[in-house]
This record gives C-alpha cells, sequence and structure tokens, in this order.
C-alpha cells in the first residue's frame, strides 16, 4: 500500500512542471519587507506577480494600531503606489491590502517594515526647527485645503462612479430587454403555425 | 456567499451539458437514437442562464469591494480580465438565445452545427476565466476547454437520455456508439483535467490541507463512483442502460458540478506552506487532526487507527453496494451506496494524514 503510494507520488512529482509562479502575491515593496527606513518617508509601493485590479484597497497602520491617513492611492499594472498625508510614524508600519488579482481572485494579504526617523519630539537640529514651523505657518491650512480638495474630488470620482454604473445597468437591462422582444416575435409566429 | 456562488457554477456546468448533448443528439441520425423532446424553453432558458450564471466571478469581485463599502460594478466589469470576459459571454449567449429562437423548428443539419458551434464557443470563452488560464494562457484556456466541451458532450447526452427520451426505440444502435463515445470523452477529460492539475496543484499531496485540494479528493472521488456507475450501465446490465440507471448516474454527476463550484470559489494552492502559515489549515482538516500541523510539515498517508475505521465502514459498504447489484434493486439505491463509499473512503484518506 505505502509502495504504491510513493509510486504514485513519484509520478504525479514527475508529471508536474516547475512552476516560478505564485496566486498574485506580493512581488517586491518600497520599502522591501522587513526593512528599517531611516529618513521620513511618504510613500510605499507594492509590485505584485500579476496586474491587480481597479477597486483594490490598502490600508496603513502604525504600531499602536491607528490607521494612517491615506493621500492618494495609484494602481497601474502591477503597482500600487500609497502616499501618505504625514510622513510614516517611528516604528512597524503594516501594509494590508485587500486587492483583486488577474484571475479574479481576492487576496488580502500584507506586510510591515520599520520606520526609525531621526525625528524628535524637540527640534534639535535647524532643519526641524524649520520643519516645525512650516508645518504651523503653511503647511496646516495647506493640508486642509488639500484634504477638501481631496474629498471634492473623491466625491467626484464616487459620482463619475456611480454614473457609470447606472449607465452600465442600463445598458445591461436594455439588452435583456430587447432581446427578450425579439425572443418573443420570432417564437410566436412559429407556435401557430 | 460561497453556497450561492458554488451552485450558480454547477448550474452554468448543467446549462452547458444541457446545450451540448441536445446539439449532438439532433445531429445524430434519428435511427441511431431514442426519441427525445427537450421543452424549447429549457433550451433557451440554458442560453440565457449561461449569460447570466458566468456573473459568478465578477460577483465574487463585487462582493469583496463591497466589504470596503464601495461598489465599482462599472470599473469591475469593465476594466477587470473577468469582468470584459463576463460581458463578452453575456453578449455571446444573448445572440445564442435569440439563434435559438429562430431556429427552434428548425432541425436540419446546418442548423445542428451552428448550435453545437455556438456552445463550443461560449464554453471556450468562459475558459479564459479559469484559474490555469491567467497562470498559462495558451495552455489553460486549450486544457479548460476540452475539459468542460468532453464534459458537457458526454454529460449532455447522457442528462437528455436519462430525463427526456421519449421511448427505448433504437435503444442499441444507440449504445453502439454512446459506449465508445463516452469512454473517449472519459479520456479526454481525465487527460485535460490532469493538465490542470499540473497548474492548479502543483503540490497534490499537500494540497489536501487546504479546501481547495479536500475538494478536488472529493471531486476525484466522485469521478470513480460516476464511472462505476457508468461501467454497470454499459456491461453489466443484462438489457444495456435503463433510463433509471442513467437518471441516478446524472445525479452523481451533478454532486461532482456542485463540487467543482466550490472549487471554483477558493484560491488553488500553489503553495501549500505559505498559505497554510497566513490562514492556517482548512476548517475540515483542523477538525480531523489531532495536534497542530506545522506549515513546514508535509502531507504523508498512513493508516491511522481512526482511518481504519472508516476503511473498515468502506469495506462494508462495498460489500452493500454488490449486493445491491446482484440483487438488482434500484439504481438510485446504487447511486446512494456509491456515494457513501466516496464519502466513507475521503474520510478515511483524511485521517490518514499524517505529517512527513
Amino acid at each position: 500500500m505505502k509502495k504504491m503510494i510513493t509510486a504514485w507520488m513519484l509520478v504525479l512529482t514527475l508529471l508536474v512542471p516547475i512552476h516560478a509562479f505564485a496566486h498574485t502575491g506580493m512581488e517586491e515593496a518600497d520599502p522591501s519587507e522587513g526593512s528599517v527606513v531611516t529618513e521620513s518617508i511618504y510613500e510605499v509601493t507594492v509590485t505584485f506577480t500579476t496586474p491587480i485590479s481597479e477597486g483594490s484597497t490598502v490600508a496603513l497602520t502604525a504600531a499602536d494600531g491607528t490607521e494612517l491617513a491615506l493621500q492618494d492611492v495609484v494602481i497601474d499594472e502591477n503597482t500600487m503606489m500609497v502616499k501618505t498625508v504625514e510622513p510614516l510614524p517611528n516604528g512597524t508600519i503594516n501594509v494590508d491590502w485587500k486587492i483583486v488579482g488577474e484571475d479574479g481572485h481576492p487576496i488580502e494579504e500584507g506586510y510591515s517594515f520599520e520606520v526609525d526617523a531621526p525625528i524628535e519630539e524637540a527640534p534639535s537640529s535647524d532643519e526641524e526647527g524649520q520643519a516645525e514651523e512650516s508645518v504651523d505657518t503653511e503647511d496646516a491650512p495647506e493640508s486642509e485645503s488639500e484634504s477638501a480638495t481631496e474629498s471634492a474630488s473623491d466625491e467626484a470620482v464616487d459620482d463619475s462612479n456611480q454614473l457609470r454604473n447606472s449607465l452600465l445597468i442600463a445598458g445591461i437591462a436594455a439588452l435583456i430587454l430587447i432581446v427578450g422582444v425579439v425572443v418573443f416575435f420570432v417564437r410566436k409566429p412559429k407556435r401557430n403555425e | 456567499m460561497i453556497p450561492l456562488l458554488m451552485v450558480t457554477e454547477a448550474l452554468l456546468y448543467l446549462c452547458f451539458a444541457l446545450l451540448m448533448g441536445h446539439s449532438i443528439l439532433s445531429l445524430v441520425p434519428a435511427d441511431k437514437r431514442p426519441a427525445f423532446r427537450v421543452p424549447n424553453g429549457l433550451l433557451l432558458a440554458s442560453a440565457f442562464g449561461i449569460g447570466i450564471l458566468s456573473f459568478g466571478p465578477v460577483l465574487r469581485i463585487l462582493l469583496f469591494f463591497s466589504q470596503s463599502g464601495s461598489f465599482p460594478f462599472a470599473s469591475v466589469v469593465l476594466d477587470s480580465r473577468p469582468g470584459i470576459i463576463w460581458l463578452i459571454t453575456f453578449v455571446a449567449s444573448l445572440l445564442y438565445v435569440v439563434f435559438l429562437a429562430m431556429s427552434e423548428r428548425d432541425s436540419s443539419k446546418r442548423t445542428g452545427v451552428l448550435s453545437l458551434t455556438g456552445v463550443v464557443i461560449l464554453i471556450v470563452m468562459t475558459s479564459f476565466s479559469g484559474h490555469v488560464a491567467t497562470l498559462a494562457p495558451v495552455i489553460g484556456v486549450t486544457a479548460q476547454s476540452v475539459h468542460v466541451i468532453a464534459m458537457a458532450s458526454w454529460a449532455g447526452i447522457l442528462f437528455i437520455m436519462a430525463w427526456f427520451a421519449r421511448s427505448k426505440s433504437n435503444w442499441g444502435a444507440f449504445l453502439a456508439w454512446y459506449t465508445p463515445f463516452s469512454i473517449a470523452s472519459m479520456i479526454l477529460i481525465t487527460a485535460a483535467g490532469l493538465i490542470l492539475m499540473q497548474y492548479t496543484v502543483p503540490e497534490y499531496w499537500n494540497s489536501w490541507l487546504l479546501p481547495y485540494g479536500e475538494a478536488l479528493l472529493l471531486k476525484h472521488l466522485l469521478y470513480a463512483g460516476v464511472l462505476t456507475i457508468a461501467a454497470v450501465n454499459a456491461f453489466l446490465l443484462k438489457k444495456g442502460m435503463s433510463p433509471s440507471w442513467l437518471r441516478a448516474e446524472s445525479i452523481v454527476i451533478g454532486l461532482v458540478f456542485l463540487v467543482t463550484g466550490f472549487m471554483g470559489q477558493s484560491s488553488p494552492p500553489l503553495d501549500v506552506s505559505k498559505t497554510v502559515q497566513s490562514q492556517g489549515v482548512s476548517p475540515l482538516f483542523s477538525a480531523l487532526y489531532e495536534g497542530i500541523w506545522q506549515p513546514a510539515m508535509s502531507v504523508q498517508v498512513e493508516l491511522t487507527t481512526s482511518s481504519l475505521f472508516w476503511l473498515g465502514i468502506t469495506v462494508v459498504l462495498a460489500i452493500c453496494q454488490f449486493l445491491v447489484l446482484r440483487e438488482n434493486k434500484s439504481a438510485l439505491l446504487y447511486a446512494l451506496v456509491v456515494c457513501s463509499i466516496v464519502l466513507s473512503l475521503f474520510m478515511t484518506i483524511m485521517l490518514a494524514i499524517v505529517p512527513a
């Protein structure tokens, strides 16, 4: 019995060619998995093994569990580019995505990396001071207006999305209706023959 | 949602089989087959059903995204691969509905060939959204199409003869070509299926830890069950196949469709240890396995006490099967025993899994 099973395993193993693909997983990421980033960054790019579908989402969480505000998520073929509103905080950053791969299978996965950027609470250098100053004077209102335009553009995207949805659904319904009518009339006379 | 999508996928295969079987049978000369009549409404519904039921993969994506509050219907249908495939299939199925309605009373050879071509085209279209089609486009689409076309031809003729035959006239002449035809179909189904398996379950044995692999095992056992019923049908019954045996066989084939539908909703286990690490083993396996399965372990089959118990049950059931056959009781009872054997054999194998 055991011998037979082993023999079968061997036969099947020989039949199986070597494949270098995986199920729409992560191919690479910037910052890479487990790496330690020592500067302040706003951007995470994940490259997948196959193109991913529009509508795929991603969330970035800081070490303390808070979800970071995203400014933009750009999906282009295999890559998903995430921009945050604020620089990534120090500690572990978890990147979790809900994507739909090329084969239509939803996949929920993620990875993490560390941020250890030299940002202290108190301004210790000129650069830091400037940065803080700019936050106080310019950045604050700007980011406010940015988030305002952001939500406005979000709404616009939602609106156009809804319009496209309605148009498509109406088109499909019309098609079904037309076919129904055609079938009805095509069949009727033959019945009376 | 998985049960719903599982049923819609199974019904999709049923639609393919009905249309395929009907097209082939309408091309067979009337003296080589029993008379049959499939309601025209059912054929139209099947053709329309292909367009509706093939929406399953798109629905799955939409449901996934709706969890995070969005409903990108248009972008999924128009921009994603499964969406575009569905849209094309949908339009094609509507055209097919119109064609069928127009040629309803037309039994010419030309119509038969055209309707056969139509089903084949629809099957090839849906094959593009198969698992393997994205991994290896040419082989994937070809193998998937051959697999489904052979299945639909064989099972479709069987379904129609089981449920829509009007007499037993020409039964002998029918069996004379249908028996070799089904053997050829089974060879094609098996060969194409094995090719697909190279891609979906590269680690066949380890895949038994995950839902997809378990369903595949169950499917294979059920398929073996179908083959035994078919063998009884073709070779053991004195009068040759009878409708009640064909009906029993068609019900078990329906179960195979359902299991296939389930597999369509789960991810193929391409990297088992990685999947076990991130998602754990399947609920079924974790319920059956005593202890904790480490991702690095690989599957070996060994006769454990509990699997021996189920093997005993299997043997008892096999004796029952023999008795049912010898007494020539109802085909339905025989099919029921076959399904029980399949289940107990499945349990035997699941419980025989030990880490290597």
